[in-house]
């Protein structure tokens, strides 16, 4: 399986070919709405070439899957705002996001723009791991 | 002209009625592989049987069995042809319901049951074929709308809605996807010779000649040819986000 740099090179050429931004311009922490100027269509365009490149399943809402799974049945979010266990679980599983940002009252909408191109990675590798575990022995 | 579709996937609902099955014709006639999407088999072989005698080969003409009102299903088949096909070039939204009924009458299932397959289906199957294109980054999609849209008329109160808020879909959608080089553009019909358009025909025939500029009803291939065109990147690169009526001069 690929490490996370691997995917971190990857992620850029393909930010790269949806977007134009030039690879090189692209860091591992940079946030993918504010700082790379991607909008909602390039994000969709850029898991869909992830997709084809990794042969995985990705959707916006898979970014938080980890901390989503850890919650179980507790609510992640009511009402497209993130509970308090939601934001616990996040602060444990999205490191990369600056944790004060992560504050009460914070709505999914908001969540999505604090991503970075790190998320993307993590969440690459994350469904690399799940298809791996999948695999029979 | 040509139109450089040969080889191009072209999916279509509704592609056994009377303006999609001679969609499918033209598309056959212009190299294309065809994928119908059906909700029977026997409609499928009645097709085939009809391009045949039209000697138009039907080796490049697939069906695939989905229902229309289930988006599970649609996504499932949507998965399965781009997996088999490797690619969608153009979708034509083709599939339509018309029953002309007071609207004071209609029950809440008789509008839900419009509304999905006139609208929702559509907007699922869009979705669903957006993911190839996007990874394309080309495609071409076609609604078929109505002249009910912008026209006056009794009993049509659900129908004339539905197709009214497709061509809306079909000029907003534009904007969001026309950055990734996919078109998407809607044609409004007018009275086309078909079975659906029977009542229409039938209460106006003592006054066919005055009912539009031309005087008389369409050809379904006079739909077709407009579909083939804008599915086409090689005439209508540069058409996105439009509506365009074919009613002989109606309105």
């Amino acid at each position: 399986m690929k490490s996370l740099d691997e995917i971190f090179e990857d992620v850029c050429e393909v930010i790269e070919s949806s977007t134009g931004i030039n690879k090189n311009e692209i860091k591992l922490d940079s946030t993918l709405f504010n700082e790379l100027g991607v909008d909602s269509i390039d994000l969709v365009d850029i898991l869909f070439e992830l997709e084809t490149l990794f042969d995985l399943e990705l959707n916006i809402s898979d970014i938080e899957l980890k901390a989503k799974e850890e919650l179980g049945d507790i609510p992640y979010e009511i009402d497209g705002v993130i509970t308090k266990d939601g934001l616990k679980a996040l602060r444990i599983h999205m490191t990369e996001i600056d944790s004060k940002k992560l504050e009460h009252g914070i709505t999914i909408h908001q969540l999505i723009q604090l991503f970075s191109t790190h998320s993307l990675c993590k969440l690459v590798h994350y469904k690399m791991e799940m298809k791996e575990n999948e695999k029979p022995l | 002209m040509n139109l450089e579709l040969n080889n191009n996937v072209v999916l279509i609902t509704g592609g056994t009625g009377g303006i999609g099955s001679e969609i499918v014709a033209e598309f056959l006639i212009e190299d294309a592989i065809v994928i119908c999407l059906i909700r029977s088999e026997s409609k499928m072989v009645q097709l085939k049987e009809d391009l045949l005698k039209r000697n138009i080969s039907t080796q490049s003409l697939f069906s695939y069995q989905c229902n229309l009102m289930d988006q599970y299903e649609i996504k499932s088949v949507i998965k399965k042809i781009s997996n088999e096909f490797q690619r969608i070039d153009t979708l034509v939204n083709c599939a339509g319901y018309a029953k002309e009924y007071p609207f004071a009458l209609l029950s809440e299932s008789q509008i839900s049951n419009m509304i999905d397959l006139n609208l929702k289906s559509p907007m699922i199957l869009t979705q669903a074929v957006l993911k190839s294109m996007f990874k394309q980054k080309s495609g071409s999609i076609i609604n078929i709308s109505s002249i009910s849209s912008i026209a006056k008329g009794r009993g049509i109160v659900t129908y004339a809605s539905s197709k009214a808020a497709i061509e809306t879909f079909t000029r907003t959608l534009a904007m969001e996807i026309g950055r990734k080089n996919i078109r998407i553009n809607c044609i409004r019909p007018g009275v086309i010779e078909t079975k659906m358009s029977g009542n229409v025909k039938e209460v106006l025939k003592n006054n066919l000649g005055d009912f539009n500029s031309l005087g008389r009803t369409g050809n379904p291939n006079e739909i077709s040819k407009m579909t083939t065109f804008l599915a086409s990147n090689q005439v209508s690169s540069y058409i996105t986000g439009e509506c365009i009526t074919i009613d002989g001069g109606l309105i």
